[in-house]
């Protein structure tokens, strides 16, 4: 059992960046559950997914106690949250919000291990002066961490997410995480212009103080870097056509534009603008109706009686009547097509604009399966 | 034993209550036995076992019922008893005189709120809170009481505690999980005026006797209560087990019922819970009597910003960063 997991916020952004992981995440099926981690204020309005379960956390982006805007807080926070409310003895598949699946992770992990991205850019990497030397072999701008940490002698690995973890061991070192992401923000100046990495560094501090163990792999890479082996995408960086020139920017790209793979350099970004344009079109198609297939239940017979259809089905003592759009679309039920298929095809035969009667269809479908007339099942792509 | 027999006594209408919603009605002598084994049943919510037979028909028929099936008793005029109790004096009512004629109050109980968090600090940080009490034993006093009897509390406690990186380790990591902690509790968070903190050493024969960590004037703006194990590994005492009981709400009265949840002493184990709950720490056993092999808990009390006060924005905590004197405005 696996669970994804990402967290993100509510704004426009991070829900297309919810949906198109989504889209990923089933398009390679990927097994055990996705898990979208949403912080936000109590009572606003969590958005629906079809797959996804969503979670709301407590938003600390700005950080309630030192007012710092930095959104690396919600992802220990929100894991912390979660984490101690559903406590999860499973492998947790921890991503960013910027990622999408290419192909399916399916290695599972026992306590105390950990497989994770490694991280060529972790600060223990950069040269320091002799005696500038801090504590987990950081440069001198981490010394304030000699204040708050007991053994500063450890040597964190070099990895960062996406990575393959227990539930219980993110649980473990979620507050710890969360602590020293503030602290690192606060105290540690200048990180050599990183402070934007604080959640990755602290990471990596408070898996080396709790023991975790870490095996490196390239689980994840960002589009500009050409990995055939890494079944995740980052998709920060824009993506460019052969000459260089910026063809894609998920900073400034309409959501559910449509995108010119075809344009895009050969790579790991062409791949990602295919992903996309692959999910505009089933949206435009139906969307997540696409993966909805209604099924007769057994032992339903249907009748005529002048213009009206109805319907017997066992266990009910009246029988049930449609009118002529709900036969139409009972009809069209035939195991074979999905929903948004019937809708399609509805809004061919009757010349009206695509999309027009999905919410119709969808309405009457849910109708006849509450009416134990047939099942809405779901189909993988 | 015959049903109104007594001249001498007040006759007191009787009505109990018993589970399953049976109810019976009599009339006994104010100084009938039975009616004190009725209290007495109430009282110890049948823990003592046995039954109770009741005259009914003019003493032609019996009704006979184990004494844990007794829900409520009702008299008119109203009895009065005082129930042995534990010593939480002041949180109890002053008992009326029988004579006067009051309908005795309902009872509620209410269950005390608690949440636990295991593996609270790192392993190193963890070991290194046993390496602080053992390197200073010599700061271990007989911890004391303030309004309370001298054979309350029995345990050693370092008063200094407070003001060592130890306690501001901990300080902060709790601060961290204070929104969680405070949403699993369905308590609201409250601007911090302080944040007291407390090293004990429970050795054999070690105890604290049923109490709250608010209500006594000083210790009022006690909010919260929270306590962190750690000892030796292998465990070298038995006991020592926090119990938290359930209140009983009789008016403006509140008492520790009978009725009580046992958390264990787990090593690196947090546990919270509100300060006016009724706790008590069980007896420890430690054979070995070393002062290494203590039950160590270190207590920190969050103190709220009276109400009156304006927050305090400026206020810091934990190592310094932490602005608790107000309630962050996503989480108010």
């Amino acid at each position: 059992m696996i669970l994804t997991v990402a967290s993100t916020s509510t704004d426009a952004a991070s829900q297309w960046r919810a949906e198109l992981l989504e889209f990923s995440w089933r398009r390679v099926d990927q097994t055990g559950e996705l898990v979208r981690l949403i912080s936000s204020n109590p009572g606003a309005e969590l958005p629906e997914h079809r797959q996804a379960h969503t979670v709301r956390t407590l938003p600390w982006n700005p950080h309630p106690y030192t007012r710092d805007p930095f959104a690396g807080y919600d992802l220990p926070a929100s894991l912390l949250e979660w984490l101690y409310r559903r406590p999860v003895d499973a492998t947790v598949l921890l991503v960013d919000s910027h990622s999408v699946f290419r192909a399916p992770v399916n290695d599972e992990v026992e306590a105390g291990q950990v497989i994770a991205t490694p991280w060529d850019e972790h600060p223990t990497t950069l040269p320091f002066e002799a005696g500038d030397a801090s504590p987990f072999g950081l440069g001198k701008e981490f010394a304030y961490l000699a204040q708050v940490a007991v053994n500063r002698s450890l040597e964190p690995a070099r990895v960062t997410w996406p990575l393959l973890a227990q539930g219980r061991d993110l649980l473990k070192i979620a507050a710890r995480w969360l602590e020293l992401t503030a602290l690192i923000r606060q105290e540690c100046e200048g990180l050599h212009g990183r402070s934007d990495v604080a959640h990755r560094i602290a990471y990596t501090i408070a898996a080396a103080e709790y023991g975790l163990v870490h095996e490196t792999r390239p689980l994840g890479v960002t589009t500009d870097v050409d990995d055939g082996e890494a079944p995740i995408y980052d998709y920060r960086t824009p993506i460019e056509t052969p000459r260089g020139e910026i063809l894609w920017d998920p900073e400034t790209w309409e959501p559910w534009t449509r995108v010119q793979p075809e344009e895009a350099k050969p790579g790991p970004g062409r791949d990602l603008l295919t992903l996309l344009e692959e999910k505009i079109t089933l949206d435009e198609a139906g969307g997540d109706l696409a993966f909805l297939l209604p099924k007769r239940c057994d032992g339903v017979r249907e009748a005529r009686l002048l213009d009206q259809m109805l319907l017997d089905i066992p266990g009910q003592k009246d029988s049930l009547s449609l009118n002529a759009s709900a036969s139409a679309i009972w009809e069209l039920c035939d195991d074979l097509r999905t929903v948004a298929d019937i809708s399609s095809e509805l809004e061919r035969e009757y010349g009206m604009d695509r999309g027009a009667l999905r919410g119709d269809v969808e309405q009457t479908l849910e109708s006849l399966r509450d009416a134990g007339a047939l099942r809405l099942e779901q189909v993988s792509r | 034993m015959s049903e109104g027999s007594s001249t001498t006594a007040r006759p007191i209408d009787v009505e109990l209550y018993l589970a399953g919603g049976h109810r019976h009605q009599l009339t006994l002598p104010e100084d009938s036995p039975l009616l004190v084994d009725l209290f007495s049943a109430l009282s110890t919510g049948g823990a003592q076992g046995g039954f109770v037979q009741l005259p009914m028909r003019e003493g032609r028929a019996a009704c006979s019922f184990h004494v844990s099936q007794l829900v409520s008793v009702v008299t008119q005029p109203p009895v009065l008893v005082e129930a042995a109790r534990p010593a939480v004096e002041e949180a109890r009512p002053a008992p009326r005189p029988a004579s006067q004629a009051q309908q005795p109050m309902p009872i509620e109980i209410s269950q005390p709120g608690f949440t636990v968090v295991d593996d609270f600090l790192g392993p190193e940080e963890h070991a290194d809170m046993l390496a602080y009490a053992l390197a200073n034993q010599e700061q271990f006093e007989p911890g004391t009481v303030a309004a309370q009897r001298t054979d309350h509390r029995e345990n050693l406690v370092s008063m200094r505690f407070g003001q060592s990186a130890h306690a501001t380790l901990l300080c902060n990591r709790l601060l961290t999980w204070l929104p969680v902690l405070c949403r699993s509790l369905d308590q609201p968070l409250f601007p911090l005026e302080t944040v007291e903190c407390q090293l004990t050493a429970g050795n054999d024969g070690h105890y604290y006797r049923i109490h709250n960590d608010s209500g006594h004037g000083e210790t009022n703006p006690r909010a919260l209560s929270c306590v962190y194990y750690f000892f030796r590994d292998p465990k070298a005492f038995e006991g020592g087990e926090l119990r938290l009981y359930d209140a009983e709400r009789q008016g403006d009265a509140v008492r520790p019922s009978k009725t009580f949840r046992v958390i264990q002493p787990v090593a690196n184990r947090l546990v919270i819970f509100r300060s006016d709950a009724f706790h008590e720490v069980r007896p420890v056993k430690c054979p070995s009597g070393d002062f290494a092999d203590s039950r160590f808990a270190v207590t920190t009390w969050l103190r709220r910003r009276d109400e009156d006060a304006a927050p305090n924005p400026d206020a810091r905590f934990g190592w310094g960063q932490l602005r608790c004197g107000v309630v962050p405005p996503n989480f108010a």
